[in-house]
């Protein structure tokens, strides 16, 4: 297992360092980021203005010096300062993280309590209303897009019944709208896989030998169907995790949330590239580090894993 | 094996702890219970509630006005700001919000005039090269320092610093000086008669001891001023308090107890955040969403152009500077060739004006014009006479969906030259792109492309002109002379004799088909009063209030 365990973290690093690799020259290609910064034409600003701002943030040096001096800065944290905010960018993601991670963590707790219960439900008895409903609600969920969802709950339930806020994040109430939206990405997914999984352990030789030991269905579906249906729900709930944080993105821009996503969305809208740079790689991070923990999860769950088979 | 109870804790773990996260947020801060209990806008027949707000003139005070300020007041700032200090804000919702907290030296009037403020006068010398300020005497900063002529300098080398992240531009200024407790010199490179618009009426006042007790990077979390609103609360990407300051030195202001600024980019949400009652003022909505709250009688439909004009640019520097479009003939034609009232009623719904010239109706200087009409016959004819009389083909660019409809707008262009025998092969390019090869002066003979101002068109006018220009490409010294000339004078006859020049000049000998310039959509709750936004959309926060039941 340790061997396995080592190889997953080497892994890991070397997507981190693939990502840095891949953010700098992206952003690169999209064009000089002095001339873009300056590009909305709100005032006049003089060819000497900037270039002094070129000099003063690096851009004037070589593509390679430049690399070479991101690089070895982004092993200490060191994003550089915002173009925007003029602060350590890796600052402005700290201070904003929290807020993101709380906002996806509701997301995930609503989604496993609305599509773990279901998708049992519809597993244990196809073919029933509950099953019927499931799938419904599955499809329904992954053909919406959150975007129109959002703007839609917005208007029903801030404009019309006006029981919750459109936007902010400053009490409980606040995260009710956005982490519903939020949750419904992963929702049907999980409806889904949660059902499928639970159909397929039903099939198993141990559920008819403990059904014909005359065990009771509570036992049954709670001990032995949940169990072995959860590994693959496990990594698809770390990887709905993922998708929940570049989630973020939208849905904080459409509630106002004070979160990574949003400051993302802003940063590329400004061409701020410490930001873009930062913020790619701590969403990266996090996935990453998700999808670890996930494998190190499933090493608990799967002896199969744990003993190198 | 694992505990056959491992399952069930890995999943009530989780959901435990998810919910005791978002338990742990922080408290309430603000909340627009008020608000949400209030009864829903009913639907009305009346009139169209639209109107054009009148211009900000320089602030009188008023002994008589509102002795208590009442209420709170919630505006929804398009972006999440960046700063709360005017020097260091990057776009005018920054400085919309600064303006809350502080006060510049000179206060920039519609006009194009700089009106006292902090400073009861600056005079500039003869030359233009001294200006002497007289700072008020009444002013006390929010912590209590006194505003003196310590405090002005202290700002200018404070902003001058090119340590903090954006010293301020005043590169006009060789020193400044104290004469006594209360008068400044400003002494300058070289004379300057626009000195007192362009740099006193931004230079917002800083407090010495203040900044010196906590330094630079604390005084932008927790700024002080002389405004008429206290710092209370910043949380970044969601919402600035500030309350009433009760020494505010404009007797009679501000108006309200408390303002909030909170920061919504969504222009639906901010559209809702206004409907369901918990912002009173929001800025940039779209015409169909403007459209919307038209009739509802408790919100009020503000419209008026922006100081922004849309263009096709000619490059006569470099791609272009060998094809027809040197000719004045060829230019003129392009400018009859496009009917841009159509394009203003196809693609804007009739809410845009048309642009004559890179001076717009709410600039100083402007001289109305009928600009160019459309007529295709004329614009075949100054084709032939150009020795086009089959037209020519030509490349142009466009910012993909930079701007609001301006795919469409470039299409619709590239008809119109059509019809007039000019083939033009359009290029839509990532904006990224486009911004960047225009800076270099790399895009094809033909681009498509807008430039702000706010009242005072120099800005404008040099940077898409001058010789110093950063974004365009077109080269006339006469335009040349008169920017200098413009630039040289104090006298607001000659500016506006000078400019009128300028006017013709770029109307006779056009660098750019003139599109349009696109009105802005604004609302506000009926309740809100005062309020008055510029063309550039700076509004003054410490005049707004509210009326009470």
């Amino acid at each position: 297992m340790q061997r396995y365990l080592i190889t997953r973290v080497f892994q890991s690093i070397f997507v981190l360092l693939g990502i840095l690799l891949l953010v700098f020259f992206l952003l690169r290609i999209t064009g000089d980021p002095v001339n873009l910064m300056f590009a909305s034409k709100m005032r006049y600003v003089s060819p000497t203005q900037i270039e002094a701002f070129r000099k003063s943030m690096g851009f004037d040096l070589p593509l390679s010096v430049q690399f070479i001096n991101y690089f070895r800065k982004a092993f200490t944290g060191d994003f550089g300062d915002s173009f925007r905010y003029g602060l350590p960018a890796m600052k402005l993601i700290l201070e904003r993280l929290p807020s993101t991670l709380r906002l996806a963590m509701f997301g995930m707790a609503i989604s496993l309590i609305v599509s773990i219960p279901l998708g049992v439900m519809a597993g244990v008895r196809p073919g029933s209303f509950w099953d019927g409903f499931a799938r419904t609600l599955a499809l329904t969920s992954q053909t919406t897009p959150s975007y129109w969802l959002g703007l839609i709950l917005i208007i029903i339930f801030a404009v019309k019944l006006r029981w919750l806020p459109s936007s902010g994040s400053e009490s409980f109430k606040y995260y009710i709208l956005p982490a519903s939206v939020l949750a419904l990405a992963s929702t049907g997914g999980l409806i889904r896989l949660t059902r499928s999984a639970v159909l397929e352990v039903l099939q198993e030789d141990y559920i008819r030998t403990a059904l014909s030991k005359g065990l009771r269905d509570r036992v049954i579906y709670f001990r032995h169907v949940l169990k072995n249906a959860a590994l693959p729900l496990i990594t698809v709930i770390g990887m709905s995790l993922g998708g929940m944080i570049s989630g973020s993105l939208y849905v904080e821009t459409i509630f106002a949330w004070p979160g990574m996503g949003r400051l993302i969305s802003e940063a590329i809208t400004n061409r701020d590239f410490p930001i873009i740079q930062a913020v790619a790689f701590m969403a990266s991070l996090i996935v990453v580090s998700v999808n670890l923990l996930t494998d190190v999860v499933y090493t608990f769950i799967d002896p199969r894993i744990r003993f190198g088979e | 094996m694992p505990s056959r109870k491992s399952l069930f804790t890995l999943f009530s773990v989780l959901i435990i702890f998810s919910v005791l996260v978002v338990g742990c947020s922080p408290a309430a801060t603000s909340t627009p219970e008020a608000a949400v209990a209030t009864e829903a806008p009913a639907a009305t027949e009346a009139p169209v509630a639209t109107e054009e707000p009148a211009a900000t003139e320089a602030p009188v005070e008023t002994e008589e006005a509102a002795a208590t300020p009442t209420g709170k007041l919630r505006i929804a700032l398009t972006t999440d700001i960046n700063s709360v200090v005017f020097s260091n804000a990057a776009e005018r919702q920054a400085a919309i919000a600064s303006l809350a907290f502080f006060d510049s030296i000179l206060f920039p009037a519609s006009d194009g005039t700089a009106q006292p403020n902090l400073a009861e006068k600056c005079e500039p010398s003869a030359d233009y090269t001294v200006y002497t300020c007289t700072m008020r005497k009444d002013v006390v900063f929010h912590n209590g320092e006194p505003l003196n002529a310590d405090a002005v300098v202290f700002t200018v080398e404070t902003l001058r610093n090119p340590d903090i992240a954006y010293p301020f531009p005043g590169e006009d200024v060789v020193s400044v000086e104290k004469v006594d407790e209360y008068t400044v010199n400003f002494n300058l490179k070289a004379p300057n008669p626009k000195f007192d618009y362009t740099t006193l009426a931004f230079y917002e006042v800083l407090p010495p001891q203040y900044i010196k007790e906590i330094g630079w990077d604390a005084f932008l979390e927790k700024p002080v001023g002389t405004g008429p609103f206290l710092f209370k609360e910043w949380v970044k990407g969601s919402h600035l308090i500030g309350t009433a300051n009760p020494n505010y030195w404009r007797k009679g202001y501000p108006l309200v107890e408390e303002i909030e600024f909170k920061f919504i980019s969504e222009s639906s949400t901010r559209l809702a955040a206004l409907q369901s009652g918990e912002v009173d003022i929001i800025t940039r909505l779209t015409e169909d969403e403007a459209n919307t709250i038209k009739d509802v009688t408790d919100l009020k439909l503000v419209t008026y152009p922006l100081d922004r004009v849309y263009y096709v640019a000619f490059n006569n520097l470099t791609t272009g500077k060998d094809t027809p479009i040197i000719k004045t003939e060829v230019r003129q034609a392009l400018n009859y060739a496009v009917d841009r009232q159509a394009i203003i009623d196809a693609l804007f719904n009739g809410q845009a004006a048309l642009s004559t010239s890179l001076v717009t109706a709410g600039d100083i200087g402007y001289v109305e014009s009928d600009g160019y009409s459309y007529d295709p016959e004329k614009a075949k004819q100054l084709l032939a006479d150009a020795g086009y009389p089959d037209g020519f083909e030509i490349d142009m660019a466009c910012p993909d969906k930079a701007y609001a409809r301006i795919n469409e707008v470039c299409e619709a262009i590239g008809g119109y030259f059509g019809e007039v025998g000019v083939t033009v092969n359009i290029e839509f390019m990532e904006s990224g792109k486009y911004w960047d090869l225009e800076a270099k002066k790399e895009l094809p003979p033909l681009f498509v492309d807008s430039w702000s101002a706010d009242g005072n068109p120099i800005s404008r006018i040099t940077g898409a002109l001058g010789k110093d220009q950063s974004y365009a490409a077109w080269w006339d010294e006469r335009i040349q002379t008169l920017i200098d000339s413009i630039n040289a004078t104090g006298n607001i006859d000659e500016v506006n004799q000078y400019y009128a020049e300028l006017q013709t000049l770029l109307q006779e000998d056009p660098p750019f088909v003139y599109l349009y310039e696109p009105y802005t959509f604004e609302a506000i709750r009926s309740t809100v009063i005062n309020y008055a936004p510029r063309s550039n959309e700076h509004f003054w926060v410490f005049e707004l209030g509210l009326e009470q039941p």
